[in-house]
């Protein structure tokens, strides 16, 4: 099974606002809510990058640099 | 009916409104920023497109755009958020209750030194200078009535931003009467907390504010309420990013969506097209009251982007109440008494009549102005 690729950001405002900056890079995500597995922070908003091409963390690194509220990512 | 009370709330709304909310009550009926399913996630995508069209309209990050109940809501979190023990505060007499209330309230329990500005006859260069030379080591914020509910003045906000930045003091704005009607950007005018309500001039629905800040740390404006946002809920901390952070509880919705209508339909318009045709209104009403030997009008003069579009008057012999009860017999809505402003009304020496407040919106137009004025001729 592949393994998903999610951010997980912080909050739903949070995931809009990587999804339309990812969008503007090339890279169409979906918004879902993260799954309990990997929010040990509790409820929370993740974008899933199902394209297999893109290294995550450095997604990851850019959505912290242009201040998005990232909390982690698995892949 | 008709209708020139728009300063209380606009009426009616765009012609598109009521179908507009019933689509949306069928359609963005799930409760945003909760669950993942997909009538949730379609609510949740509704709020976050006003929430940009909000701050691409006053020049802010998304983020930083707050929905409250109010324009009351938001200055008391704003207000209330800010402050600490031995703070000194800066406002004017122009100001509404919900900045007065708030900090006569923590003046009186001993929190905050507070100085009042006489600014209703002022030009902008002597209100600059006043506010300047009240400014002390320890004044936190300036807070500033944007445009008056009573006498429709506009304060300088563009050059109190600036003192503020420079004396590096929290600059707080009360756009209720000039979100809307006057273009604001954020950041351009350095304030840090704008404040307005949804359903004035942004033409939305009752029951739905905005908060908007800016250079200012949301980690340093303390909570009113904390509570369930739908985000890192095993935190008992209160989340400090935004909006969440001002946003405990279900949003109002519906209230919310019915911004993206007001503010299409102002968009439509042109805001300065709106500010224009309504200042051309109230023009055309003031020129012609003061021919009138019965009317004594609340102000000297009246000009354009120096007036929202606003005129209070009085008929000699009459308390504002008694007119304004007359005018709507004969078929007109205008409020009359001290439009939750006691200040200004001690300044005019109205404060035991009142004022008459015609407040038009971009629906009227001149020939109900003109049977407006053939209806106080004959009062």
């Amino acid at each position: 099974m592949d393994k998903r690729k999610l951010i997980i950001l912080s909050s739903i405002t949070y995931a809009y606002r990587a999804r339309d900056f990812l969008f503007k890079k090339g890279i169409q995500v979906a918004i879902l809510k993260t799954p309990l597995e990997y929010s040990p922070r509790g409820c929370g908003y993740s974008v899933e990058i199902k394209e297999t091409i893109h290294n995550i963390e450095e997604i990851y690194l850019e959505l912290k640099c242009a201040n998005i509220k990232v909390l982690g990512y698995v892949e | 009916m008709f209708y020139f009370d728009n300063a209380s709330t606009s009426y009616p709304k765009p012609p598109n409104m009521k179908e507009n909310l019933c689509y949306s009550i069928d359609n963005f009926g799930g409760n945003p920023g909760r669950s993942g399913h997909d009538i949730s996630m379609k609510t949740g995508e509704k709020i976050y497109q006003v929430r940009q069209m909000i701050s691409e309209f006053f020049g802010s990050e998304i983020e930083n755009v707050v929905f409250t109940n109010n324009c009351t809501d938001s200055l008391n979190i704003g207000i209330k958020g800010i402050i600490l023990k031995g703070d000194h505060i800066i406002t004017t007499n122009i100001e509404h209750n919900s900045v007065l209330r708030p900090l006569f309230k923590l003046e009186q329990d001993g929190i905050i030194d507070l100085s009042i500005i006489d600014v209703v006859d002022k030009t902008d260069e002597e209100i600059i200078i006043d506010i300047k030379s009240n400014i002390k080591f320890n004044t936190k914020s300036i807070i500033i009535n944007h445009g008056s509910n009573v006498i429709g003045k506009i304060m300088p906000i563009s050059d109190i931003g600036i003192l503020c930045k420079n004396n590096n003091v929290i600059f707080i704005v009360d756009a209720a009467q000039t979100a809307g009607v006057i273009d604001i950007d954020i950041v351009k005018n350095n304030i840090n907390i704008l404040c307005m309500a949804g359903h004035k001039g942004l033409y939305g629905c009752p029951g739905i504010g905005i908060m908007i800040i800016n250079n200012i740390n949301a980690e340093n404006i303390k909570t009113l309420k904390e509570g369930g946002t739908g985000s890192v809920s095993y935190d008992f901390t209160h989340p400090f990013f935004m909006p969440d952070r001002f946003e405990s509880g279900t949003l109002n919705t519906i209230g919310i969506i019915s911004l993206e209508c007001g503010l299409n339909f102002i968009k439509s318009k042109g805001i300065n097209n709106i500010y224009n045709f309504e200042y051309s209104l109230c023009r055309y009403l003031y020129d012609e009251l003061s021919n009138m030997d019965k009317i004594e009008l609340s102000v000297n003069n009246y000009y354009k982007d120096k007036y929202v579009p606003i005129v209070s008057f009085n008929v000699k012999g009459k308390s504002s109440i008694e007119v304004a009860d007359n005018l709507n017999d004969k078929g007109f809505s205008l409020r009359g008494g001290f439009h939750c402003a006691p200040l200004i009304h001690k300044y005019l020496k109205t404060d035991k009549i009142g004022l008459v407040r015609f407040s038009p919106s971009t629906f009227n137009n001149m020939e109900e102005i003109k049977c407006f004025l053939s209806t106080i001729y004959n009062i």
